[in-house]
């Protein structure tokens, strides 16, 4: 192949990764696109207005959403990271990793159909801490598995070191534990962040149609067939991660392990 | 220690949660008067069909405010559909579940029959609304949901009546039975099919009453006649299956998806509840070519209600708004071309003199036959059971042969 | 003294960690395990008679749950193929490219869209009256919206694999290039070119099966991901067959309510099979973090 080739089929490849984005991001400025038009008949920001309006509920969406994924990426990132230590050096640790693998590919909507009764009877069904602790259940398994990696012999040692020199636990991790780990963290908080920014099918059942996340939104109007709102429901969920994962990126190309 | 410590937080989260949600008890003796004071400031929340934009938005832009002027109640809409409701408030039994989470509930026929079979529903509570007496609870069309006794379990709302649209640039005499339909998709393939779900399945029982006669499918659902005129309209379907869109391989599964098809020109038909297309027409959801009728044999009018479940910890808000929707103002603004645009469930004759002209001046639709037409050919609903079974064999039988 | 009082500090915080990992992984498994078994055979439901095995006769005996399977199965395989193979070319192409500088940004791009998204945009492209439809009639191509091929609500599952494929190519592009880096394959490269050996060649019969047998474990837990999946066929599938996460969905929310243990049987079906997967996994080899 050569290099112009090359060249051409990055730039292919390029325009295929950016179309979506392009495409969704126009669809929302739309107001009337009809067969057989290329182009939208009517490009306007009317669209866009709504947001800062109560109508259709889109604000709420929005920041119910970013509430949700917040609280789920910190309290998995949190209690992964604090679990995924004793997994580790424990001697179980096959059989314990067994148990965070399973909810993980398990598809989460059959799982929460499963645990559904379990929500009603602690009046957790459509609330938001429902929806939070539901989301819990499929990222905090992830969270412990992300960190896994990370306990290796050294840190073991390092703890011990600290131990040896006098320090205590909360010592042990501030000083050594937690600033080795601050990419990993970063990673799994975000990582678990877009679990829960993308979840639609538990938050459904879950939330029984009163948590309306922007996930929910979206499946809203494109079963109205209003696919303008749809779009920009989507543009809302899609662009805040494009964001995040540039910052992401950055931080995983800087702690390489 | 510190694991307790997680487990009293969790508690006191749920707790907190849970304290929102007061209880109240019998309101059968109480006056109207004191069931609007306890309504006052409580959250009603109601679980609705919402693939509709136009009910959509006459909930939110004018039922939501409106109560929230008038009785100062928040109305909060959670979408679900008679299935999901039943499941819902079947799981919350299961349960154990003192207080549940809906607070009203749209529903009719086989969603109402099965909630009355898991005894979910609070009632009677009907005679209790003010706004009732504008009703005529001996109008066969409210007094029976899908032919069961309503008996005050369910406050009726809206009356709608099931029409097909066609478009009348691309088909100039629309098919009014099942042999010209037959005839209809064979010389015209792929521009025509049916929504797997309640519309669409309302269509398939106007066929069984073209095929049957109405009296023979009315009453107490018999299995013996059921069988005999499914397996005629299945053979039917069949038959004429390849014809439809996309081979008939797959059916739109919203109403929604159907109206978009029929919109951009994949297909020539569409169906709906309701005969007033007026506001789809002026908003182009469809094209200004689109027309209603009705089939030779008539089509099913049903009314649909709102219900309250046993549970609920908002009877007397929930019940406010079950008024408020009965209202002479709610029910003429839902007539209104960019709302629901159905019928009223209110005894024209029985309002106000200043109501009746009003509703009497509502001028006819531009793309639908008269009302008088549109009544003449009205049918009552079957019995829920057609409406269950329909579903289960449409799709081993249709779908999955 | 002091040593004894640090190891019971230790203690504490892992006792923290072992309660939450059973209150938040093991017990909502069991519960949800449990419940799904109870349901499925009658012990439990408000409907329910007792124990009875006639839920499990009529989901075993109906050919719907075989083709749901099938279904999942075939589509899953589909997508994971095409996305492996558009990856591997991807990374073998553009290591380099993927690692830094500006494509390096733009490939992590489709990670950011939830399959919601893509299956809008899927049906925005590929349905009668979408963009590509458009463009054809524009080209004179086709004459009419229903002279397009049926490429959404399909029986291949066209538009559910695409929208698969997307986001699945991107993630494996990444993957790839880490493990490219992690075992140093450039380096093979070009000891393998000194040796001589074509780059083509080397591509093919070295660090194909390298890359390959490194990320066999991610690749499988995606391609489970995959069968599992909701959204996507939710939108974008027919009727029938459906894919099993759809099936089960519908299954719970029937209108006949004296078959929703039926919805239970699908799932527990489903996990046993997952469960076996992933067991076999933990025997054969050691996973550990790649993903």
């Amino acid at each position: 192949m050569t290099s112009k080739g090359k060249y051409v089929l990055l730039g292919v490849i390029t325009f295929l990764f950016l179309f979506p984005f392009a495409y969704i991001v126009l669809l929302s400025l739309a107001q009337n696109w009809s067969f057989p038009a290329v182009w939208p008949q009517t490009i306007t920001l009317d669209n866009w207005k709504i947001i800062f309006s109560s109508q259709g509920g889109m604000t709420y969406s929005l920041v119910i959403s970013v509430v949700i994924s917040l609280s789920v990426a910190f309290f998995s990132t949190l209690c992964g990271f604090i679990t995924s230590k004793f997994i580790a050096y424990s001697a179980h640790r096959q059989k314990l990793m067994l148990f965070s693998y399973f909810p993980f590919i398990l598809s989460p909507v059959i799982y929460a159909g499963c645990l559904y009764f379990f929500f009603i009877k602690f009046d957790l069904s459509g609330t938001v801490v429902g929806v939070v602790l539901a989301q819990l259940i499929i990222a905090y398994p992830y969270a412990v598995i992300i960190f896994s990696g990370f306990w290796s012999d050294k840190m073991k040692n390092l703890e011990q070191l600290v131990t040896t020199l006098g320090g205590n636990t909360w010592q042990s991790y501030r000083k050594v534990l937690l600033p080795s780990a601050t990419g990993m963290l970063l990673v799994c908080f975000f990582q678990t962040y877009l679990i829960s920014w993308f979840e639609y099918g538990l938050t459904a059942i879950i939330g029984v149609g009163q948590v309306q996340t922007l996930t929910i939104k979206v499946f809203q109007y494109i079963q109205e067939a209003n696919i303008y709102y749809a779009a920009l429901a989507a543009c809302l969920l899609i662009l805040p991660p494009a964001i995040l994962l540039y910052v992401n990126k950055r931080f995983v190309f800087k702690t390489q392990h | 220690m510190r694991s307790y410590f997680v487990i009293l937080i969790v508690c006191l989260l749920t707790v907190s949660c849970g304290s929102e949600r007061q209880k109240k008890d019998d309101l059968r003796n109480l006056s109207w008067d004191e069931i609007t004071q306890g309504a006052e400031g409580q959250t009603v929340n109601w679980m609705m069909w919402q693939g509709s934009p136009y009910v959509n938005n006459y909930i939110n832009n004018y039922v939501i405010p409106e109560v929230k002027e008038r009785y100062n109640i928040t109305l909060e809409i959670s979408s679900g559909q008679g299935n999901q409701i039943v499941s819902t408030l079947l799981t919350e039994i299961d349960a154990g579940k003192e207080v549940s989470d809906i607070d009203l509930a749209w529903i009719n026929g086989e969603t109402f029959y099965q909630l009355r079979e898991i005894n979910a529903l609070y009632g009677p509570f009907t005679d209790q609304l003010p706004n009732s007496d504008y009703v005529d609870f001996d109008n066969p069309i409210i007094k029976y949901d899908f032919q069961k006794p309503v008996n005050g379990y369910e406050a009726p709302w809206s009356l709608t009546q099931w029409s097909m649209i066609y478009n009348s640039e691309k088909v100039d005499n629309p098919p009014r039975n099942m042999e010209e339909l037959e005839a209809y998709v064979k010389a015209n393939p792929g521009t025509f099919t049916i929504p797997n779900q309640f519309v669409g399945m309302t269509f398939l029982k106007n066929l069984m009453i073209e095929m049957a006669g109405p009296e023979a499918l009315s009453g107490d659902f018999d299995a013996e006649t059921y069988q005999k005129y499914s397996s005629r309209l299945w053979e039917y379907l069949n038959r004429i299956k390849p014809y439809f869109w996309k081979d008939g391989q797959t059916f739109p599964s919203t109403p929604a998806a159907m109206n978009q098809l029929f919109s951009n020109g994949e297909i020539n038909f569409s169906m709906n509840f309701g005969t007033r297309i007026d506001n789809a027409v002026d908003d182009g959801t469809y094209p200004t070519s689109a027309r209603v009728y009705l089939l030779e044999s008539g089509t099913i009018q049903n009314a649909n209600y709102v219900g309250i479940p046993k549970k609920s910890a908002h009877k007397a808000a929930a019940m406010v708004v079950a008024n408020f929707l009965l209202s002479p103002e709610a029910q003429y603004k839902k007539m209104q071309p960019n709302t629901m645009a159905n019928n009223t469930v209110l005894a024209v004759d029985k309002l106000p003199e200043n109501w009746q002209q009003k509703f009497n001046d509502i001028p006819e639709s531009n793309y639908a036959p008269p009302r008088e037409e549109l009544s003449a050919r009205a049918l009552q609903e079957l019995g829920p059971e057609y409406m269950i079974r329909l579903n289960e064999d449409f799709r081993t039988k249709v779908i999955q042969q | 003294m002091e040593f004894f009082k640090n190891k019971l500090n230790h203690s504490r915080l892992d006792l923290f960690g072992i309660t939450l990992f059973f209150l938040l992984a093991v017990l909502p498994l069991i519960l949800g395990v449990g419940y799904a078994f109870l349901y499925s055979t009658g012990l439990f439901g408000a409907l329910s008679d007792g124990f009875t095995l006639s839920h499990w006769q009529e989901v075993l005996q109906n050919f719907e749950v075989y083709y749901s399977f099938g279904f999942s199965i075939y589509i899953a395989a589909a997508a994971m193929s095409i996305s492996i193979l558009l990856a591997l070319t991807g990374t073998l192409l553009f290591n380099k490219q993927i690692d830094e500088g500006f494509f390096s940004y733009i490939v992590y791009l489709p990670l950011a869209i939830p399959g919601i998204v893509a299956s809008l945009f899927i049906i925005q492209l590929l349905s009668g009256a979408g963009l590509l439809s458009r463009i054809s009639f524009q080209l004179g191509l086709i004459d009419s919206v229903r002279s397009f091929p049926s490429m959404v609500n399909d029986q291949w599952g066209i538009g559910i694999i695409t929208a698969m494929v997307m986001l699945a190519t991107p993630f494996f592009m990444i993957y790839f290039q880490t493990i490219y880096k992690s075992e140093r394959l450039d380096e093979l490269d070009r000891l393998a070119t000194t040796l001589g050996s074509k780059r083509f060649i080397t591509a093919l019969k070295v660090k194909v099966p390298i890359i390959l047998s490194r990320a066999f474990p991610t690749m499988l837990l995606y391609y489970i991901f995959m069968m599992g999946s909701y959204e996507i066929p939710l939108l974008l599938g027919q009727q029938s067959p459906q894919m099993v996460s759809v099936l089960t969905i519908r299954k719970l929310r029937r209108f006949n309510l004296l078959d929703i243990p039926q919805a239970y049987v699908v799932a527990i079906l489903y996990i046993v099979i997952i469960l076996s997967v992933v067991i076999y996994l933990f025997k054969k080899r050691r996973l550990s973090y790649d993903l």
